[in-house]
């Protein structure tokens, strides 16, 4: 097939997909963007008011199971990325992955990045970070591993967001390994391309989490800005 | 004016047909035609002769859906004016980097193949696609826009829409060597 011949064959997609395509996206982006612009704001503002002050360690109330939804166009990008190989990417980016990943567990990344082969896919790679985890709990990984912790290391626990669109579940999968390896009280999204990114915008995000002050439905709304940021 | 009366129209030869086509569609198709020809001259030519074709295909035709069925005969037109142009050295824009993408997909063979069954696995393809991934590939690969401008109608980074495309590119051509393309 000639490149000339595959696009006049293009033209011939079905109608009602070309059709849908012309529409401009409406007024969902636009209160979606709204929707993130006011859940930074409002992580912001606990940013500031719950900040840890004088070695005063915030206390959080990690909650054992969080439904949220996302919306399809944010879901399908990050879920796109589930099963992309480390090999499968190009030098940089697969530099950016294991840096990432690093950051992660708090692993120098020189010396992870020696011992993470290019061959190793997102799983085995989470797998490779976490060998104590039961195998079939990280056939669940997908695109996060969300970090809340707190700093009396009695209730570091990680939440993996995992799921199918348009539905992710957030669930606690067991206390942090390493909670010293968590630097202080944040809150990490990551995402395993997307980590650097967001390691720039929300690496100084300290969050105070508690049933007082933050909700299910107030901590989706933050993982929901946190992730649209990331998209 | 709803699309089965201008259809209606077109089917009894009422010439109306045409400046009622042209009121409700004519922007779009400038606009899938400006996105493939270089100059607004030409894309006022490609629309204009849209509605010529379009008088000729109906009847026998009946499309469900007018706007994308003249969007399609305008995209044909407006790609062959690009090719003739092309042999002018006057082509140009978003076109050449839209082959090369796809030269990707094609390897430029003359092996023959079946055009409607190819056409059919592409649409296999993009049905088994997320709605917004669909609309992106449509935008790049129907409607020849930049990868810019996707990203900035669907609020995406453009590095972004770029990986998108890429993927989208590289499943595209494994599925038909799947069905059996020889591409």
């Amino acid at each position: 097939v000639k490149k000339e011949e595959l696009f006049t064959l293009l033209g011939n997609i079905r109608p009602e997909y070309v059709w849908d395509a012309q529409a401009q996206p409406g007024r969902r982006t636009y209160r979606r963007r709204i929707a993130v612009v006011m859940a930074v704001c409002a992580a912001a503002v606990l940013v500031l008011v719950l900040l840890p002050r004088g070695g005063t360690e915030p206390q959080i109330t990690v909650l054992p199971e969080l439904i949220y939804n996302i919306p399809e166009s944010e879901s399908s990008l990050l879920l796109d990325i589930e099963g992309a190989s480390l090999s499968g990417l190009d030098a940089d980016d697969r530099e950016e992955a294991k840096a990432v990943f690093s950051a992660a567990v708090g692993v120098d990344y020189g010396t992870l990045k020696d011992s993470i082969p290019d061959a190793l896919s997102v799983k085995e790679v989470y797998a490779h970070l976490y060998p104590n985890v039961d195998a079939p709990a990280w056939r669940r990984v997908r695109d996060y591993v969300l970090v809340l912790a707190d700093a009396d290391g009695n209730e570091t626990q990680i939440y993996l967001c995992v799921g199918a669109k348009p539905m992710v579940s957030c669930t606690v999968l067991h206390d942090y390994p390493t909670p010293t390896a968590i630097i202080g009280n944040a809150v990490y999204v990551y995402s395993t391309l997307r980590g650097t990114q967001a390691e720039a915008v929300l690496g100084d995000l300290y969050l105070t989490v508690t049933s007082r002050t933050i909700g299910e439905e107030e901590l989706a709304e933050l993982l929901y800005a946190l992730i649209s940021v990331l998209s | 004016m709803d699309d089965e009366t201008i259809v209606s129209m077109f089917w009894s030869r009422n010439e109306d047909a045409i400046p009622a086509a042209a009121s409700k569609y004519g922007a779009y198709c400038m606009t899938v035609a400006r996105s493939i020809v270089k100059c607004d001259a030409d894309a006022e030519e490609c629309v204009n002769d849209t509605y010529l074709h379009a008088w000729n295909a109906m009847p026998p035709q009946r499309p469900m859906m007018l706007g994308a069925f003249l969007g399609r005969i305008t995209r044909n037109l407006s790609f062959n004016r690009w090719r003739n142009d092309r042999r002018d050295k006057r082509g140009g824009g978003e076109i050449p980097l839209i082959l090369e993408e796809l030269g990707e997909i094609a390897s430029d063979s003359d092996a023959s193949y079946d055009a409607e069954a190819l056409g059919e696995a592409i649409d296999a393809f993009l049905a088994a696609m997320t709605a917004d991934r669909r609309r992106i590939f449509i935008r790049r690969y129907w409607y020849s826009e930049p990868v810019a401008a996707i990203a900035s109608r669907y609020g995406m980074r453009a590095d972004t829409v770029s990986m998108i495309l890429m993927r989208q590119r590289r499943q595209l051509r494994q599925y038909l060597e799947e069905g059996g393309f020889s591409l």
